[in-house]
C-alpha cells in the first residue's frame, strides 16, 4: 500500500499546492497550502497514512496560507480557511503547522454531528478503550503521548468520536499536540519519538506535535470499545492514585466536555449516559509518569 | 444564471435529481448548500422524496448533522415562545410571530431543515413601549445604547434595536411594521393584525394569514439586504407559494392583498425570481398583473443585481458582482456551541464567528450549559 | 378545624423528563428546555414516582423517601422552578 511517506518532497508540495486528499478516520479532508513548513509538517506527521489519489467527495476543504498585507514581510502571518471562510484571527507564520492541526480539529468539532464529539483523548489496550476528558493543565496530553509510545493504540488525542448507534469509538490517529514541558518530558521518555516543528512564542508557550505510532495508524477503521473514563490530574509531588468517581458527577463533567451535547438534545443526553453506564469512572492523580503508566496497565489487565 | 450553482438549484427544485449527482458534484453542492444555509433543507427534501438511502453515506451524514442542528433550534424557538408567552401574558393586544419564529411555531412549509436565529415579533405601535417594558422585566436587554442609535431606531425603523435575553442569550426583534418608516414604500400594518390567526399551541401568539406570510417574506427579502440569506429566503418564499397554490383563487387573492398592502413591487420580484430560479409554478399572468410592478428597464437592471446577489453564498457560485461583492460571504454558523476555548486555547475567534454567533444561535433555556449541579435539591 | 392540604404536583407539559440513576444520584434531561440537571435522591424519586402515578404531594414524597415533609415540599417547589413539575 502506498503511503504519504513514499512521496518525494517535491511531489508532496505540488500536491498540497493543488489540493491534497487526506483520509482521517471516517473523514476525508482536502488540504491546501503553499507554505513549505506546512507541507513538510504534514509529510512527516502523516507519513504512515495511506496515499489518497484525490477527486470525489471531501468532508472538509481546509487551507492554511499567508495573509496578505504589509505585515507580509515585517511579521508574516498565516490563517486557516475552512472552505471560503476564516473562523480565526491570523497567527504568526511560525505557527502555520499547528494552525492546520487546530483547524482540522475545528472542522470535526463544529460539524460532525453525526457523532457525539468529546473533548477527550482516547487510547486502547487489550481491546479496552480508556477515555481521558481534557481539563486544561491536567496533563492529559503528556499521559496520552507516553501511553501511545508505550504500546497503547492511539485513537485520538483531542477529539473522541463516538458512534451514535453502538457507542463505539472511531479512531483518527492524528498527531498528538504537546506544549511546553510536556515536549521535553516526552523526548526524554522515548528517544524514538518523532516530533514536528516546534512553534515558540504562541501566547500559551511552545507547541509541537508528535507523530502517531505506526500501530495506531494501522488501527484506523477498527473501532474501539470504551471501558473506562479517567479524569486525570497532574499535581507536583502527588501520590499516584486512582479512585472511583461517582457516576452522576462523571456524567455532568463528561457532558461539559462534549462539543455537541446540547446540539444533539435528548440524543446527547442518552449517548453520554450510555457511555457512563458502560464505563468505570475514575479520578486519577499523579506526578510520576512511570507510575501513572503502570496504573493504566493494571486498569486494563 | 451561471452554470456553477445549477446543481444546487436543481436539487432544490427536483430532489430526485440528487440521485444522479456524482461525488465531484456533491463536493461542490454540499459546500454551496452549507454556505447558503440550505443543507438541512436538502436533507429534509431527500427524506421526503424517499431518496435518502440513495445518497452517498458521507453526504447524508452532513445533511443529518445539519438536520440535527435545525431540529434543536426549532425546539429552542418553541421553548423560547413558552417563556415569552409568560413575559407578555399581561400585554394588551395581539403579538404576531414573523418569519422563522412563525415557521417554527406552526410547522409551516419553510420550517423543514431550516436554521433559525432571531425571534421576530410584531406588535401594534401603540403597544410598543408596553411590550418593551414587559420584555425587560422578563430579562431581555436592549442593545445599541447610544442615544443616537435609540433615536434612529425609534424614529425611522420599523423595529426596535435587537434585544438579547440575559441568561438564555437568544436575540429578539420587536417590530411595529413590516417596513421602516423611512422607506419609500409605505405599507399599513393594521390589515396584518386584522387577518392574523392565533396559534392553538401558543395562544398568546398569532401568525400572519398565509397571504401575508408570502408578502412579508417577499418584502423582507427585497428590502433587508441580507444577501447571504438571499437564496434561503427565496426558498422559504417558494415553499409558501407552492403550499398556497393548491387553494382555489389563490393567485387572485394574493394579487388583491398585495395591492391592499401596497406590496405589489416586492411581490413582483419575489414571484419573478422564484419562478426563474426555483421554477415555482406561478402563472405568467400573475406576474404581469402585479400592482406597482416596475418598468421593463428597471426590471432588467434589477435582474443584473439580484440574480448574482443570490449567488453570493459561495465563491463557486459567484460571477463578477461589481459592487455587490461587499455583501458578506458567510451564512452565520449556527452550530458553534461548544467549549472550543478548551480545544483551541491559542486561537482568538473573530468577533462574528465567536461571541456574537454563539449568542445568536444559543438554544433556549440557557441552562443548556449543563452545569446544573443541583445536588442541593431535596 | 382547617387542615393544610398539600399542593398536588404532576409532570409539567413538555418536560418529558428522561433520567438515569447511579447509586443515589440522578441526572435528568428536560426535553423542551434541553436542560440537564443533577438531582439528589428525593428529587429523582419524585420523578420516578410521577412516572407511574399521575400526581404527587409532599406527604407522598416524604413517606416514599423517609424525609421530613418540609424538605419534601421544598424539593417539589424546586422541581417546579426547573420546569419538571407543575401544580395540578
Amino acid at each position: 500500500m502506498l503511503t504519504l511517506g513514499s512521496l518525494s518532497t517535491t511531489d508532496f508540495r505540488k500536491r498540497l499546492l493543488a489540493g491534497l486528499s487526506l483520509r482521517v478516520g471516517p473523514f476525508r479532508y482536502q488540504l491546501r497550502s503553499d507554505l513549505p513548513r506546512v507541507a513538510d509538517g504534514l509529510a512527516k506527521m502523516y507519513a504512515d497514512f495511506p496515499f489518497d489519489g484525490g477527486g470525489g467527495f471531501h468532508d472538509f476543504h481546509a487551507r492554511v496560507g499567508s495573509v496578505a498585507g504589509f505585515r507580509r514581510w515585517l511579521r508574516p502571518q498565516v490563517n486557516f480557511w475552512w472552505d471560503a471562510h476564516q473562523p480565526f484571527k491570523p497567527l504568526p507564520a511560525s505557527q502555520a503547522y499547528a494552525l492546520l492541526e487546530w483547524g482540522m480539529n475545528w472542522c470535526i468539532a463544529s460539524q460532525a454531528h453525526h457523532y457525539l464529539l468529546l473533548h477527550a483523548a482516547v487510547l486502547e489496550c487489550n481491546d479496552r478503550c480508556v477515555i481521558l476528558p481534557g481539563d486544561p493543565g491536567a496533563g492529559k496530553s503528556t499521559l496520552t503521548a507516553a501511553l501511545m509510545l508505550s504500546g497503547w493504540r492511539l485513537l485520538s488525542d483531542e477529539l473522541t468520536v463516538v458512534d451514535r448507534d453502538d457507542g463505539s469509538i472511531e479512531p483518527l490517529a492524528r498527531p498528538v499536540s504537546l506544549k511546553n514541558e510536556s515536549i521535553d518530558v516526552i523526548r526524554a521518555f522515548d528517544s524514538r519519538a518523532v516530533f514536528g516543528e516546534t512553534a515558540r512564542d504562541t501566547h500559551k508557550g511552545t507547541v509541537s506535535h508528535l507523530k502517531p505510532t505506526q500501530e495506531s495508524v494501522a488501527g484506523v477503521g477498527k473501532r474501539g470499545q470504551p471501558a473506562h473514563i479517567v479524569f486525570p490530574r497532574w499535581q507536583r509531588g502527588a501520590e499516584t492514585k486512582l479512585s472511583a468517581r461517582p457516576k452522576a458527577d462523571a456524567f455532568m463533567h463528561l457532558a461539559n466536555h462534549a462539543f455537541n451535547y446540547s446540539l444533539l438534545g435528548r440524543l446527547g443526553f442518552e449517548l453520554c449516559a450510555n457511555l457512563v453506564d458502560r464505563c468505570d469512572c475514575w479520578d486519577f492523580n499523579y506526578s510520576r509518569l512511570e507510575e501513572a503508566l503502570r496504573s493504566f496497565e493494571q486498569l486494563v489487565a | 444564471m451561471t452554470p456553477n450553482w445549477d446543481r444546487l438549484l436543481l436539487a432544490l427544485r427536483e430532489p430526485q435529481a440528487m440521485t444522479g449527482f456524482d461525488a465531484a458534484t456533491w463536493d461542490l453542492v454540499v459546500r454551496q448548500a452549507t454556505a447558503a444555509g440550505l443543507l438541512g433543507r436538502l436533507g429534509a427534501l431527500a427524506g421526503r422524496s424517499g431518496v435518502r438511502s440513495q445518497l452517498p453515506t458521507a453526504v447524508w451524514r452532513h445533511m443529518q448533522a445539519m438536520l440535527a442542528v435545525a431540529e434543536q433550534q426549532q425546539r429552542a424557538v418553541q421553548w423560547e415562545l413558552v417563556q415569552l408567552a409568560r413575559d407578555l401574558a399581561d400585554l394588551d393586544g395581539p403579538v404576531v410571530l414573523l418569519k422563522g419564529a412563525a415557521y417554527a411555531a406552526a410547522s409551516l412549509p419553510p420550517a423543514a431543515g431550516r436554521l433559525f436565529s432571531d425571534i421576530d415579533l410584531l406588535v401594534p405601535r401603540a403597544q410598543l413601549d408596553a411590550a418593551e417594558a414587559a420584555l425587560m422585566l422578563g430579562g431581555w436587554v436592549g442593545s445599541h445604547h447610544s442615544a443616537y442609535d435609540q433615536r434612529y431606531y425609534r424614529r425611522w425603523m420599523h423595529e426596535l434595536p435587537p434585544m438579547t435575553h440575559i441568561r438564555r442569550r437568544t436575540v429578539l426583534d420587536l417590530h411595529h411594521n413590516l417596513l421602516p418608516t423611512s422607506a419609500r414604500l409605505k405599507t399599513p400594518p393594521e390589515p396584518i393584525f386584522a387577518a392574523a390567526k392565533p396559534l392553538a399551541q401558543f395562544p398568546r401568539f398569532s401568525i400572519p394569514d398565509a397571504l401575508d406570510q408570502v408578502l412579508h417574506s417577499a418584502t423582507h427579502l427585497f428590502h433587508e439586504g441580507e444577501w447571504e440569506h438571499g437564496l434561503r429566503d427565496l426558498v422559504d418564499l417558494d415553499a409558501l407559494l407552492r403550499a398556497g397554490a393548491v387553494e382555489a383563487d389563490y393567485w387572485d387573492r394574493l394579487l388583491a392583498r398585495a395591492e391592499q398592502l401596497n406590496l405589489g413591487k416586492p411581490l413582483f420580484y419575489g414571484l419573478r425570481y422564484c419562478s426563474q430560479l426555483l421554477e415555482t409554478p406561478v402563472p405568467e399572468a400573475v406576474i404581469v398583473y402585479c400592482s406597482g410592478r416596475p418598468s421593463a428597464v428597471a426590471t432588467r437592471l434589477m435582474d443584473g443585481l439580484f440574480v448574482p446577489a443570490f449567488a453570493t453564498a459561495h465563491p463557486t457560485c459567484r460571477v463578477r458582482l461589481s459592487g455587490i461583492a461587499a455583501f458578506g460571504l458567510y451564512v452565520r454558523s449556527h452550530w458553534l456551541r461548544m467549549p472550543l476555548r478548551l480545544l483551541l486555547p491559542h486561537l482568538t475567534y473573530k468577533a462574528w464567528a465567536g461571541a456574537t454567533e454563539g449568542l445568536r444561535e444559543s438554544s433556549a433555556g440557557g441552562n443548556n450549559r449543563r452545569q446544573g449541579s443541583r445536588a442541593s435539591i431535596g | 378545624m382547617h387542615s393544610r392540604t398539600p399542593i398536588r404536583w404532576s409532570l409539567a407539559v413538555g418536560a418529558d423528563p428522561e433520567w438515569r440513576r447511579w447509586d443515589d444520584e440522578f441526572v435528568v434531561h428536560h426535553a423542551l428546555a434541553n436542560d440537564t440537571h443533577r438531582l439528589s435522591a428525593p428529587a429523582g424519586r419524585a420523578l420516578e414516582y410521577l412516572a407511574t402515578v399521575g400526581s404527587i404531594d409532599s406527604l407522598d414524597l416524604a413517606h416514599a423517601c423517609a424525609i421530613g415533609e418540609d424538605q419534601a415540599s421544598e424539593t417539589l417547589t424546586a422541581l417546579a422552578e426547573l420546569g419538571f413539575v407543575e401544580q395540578c
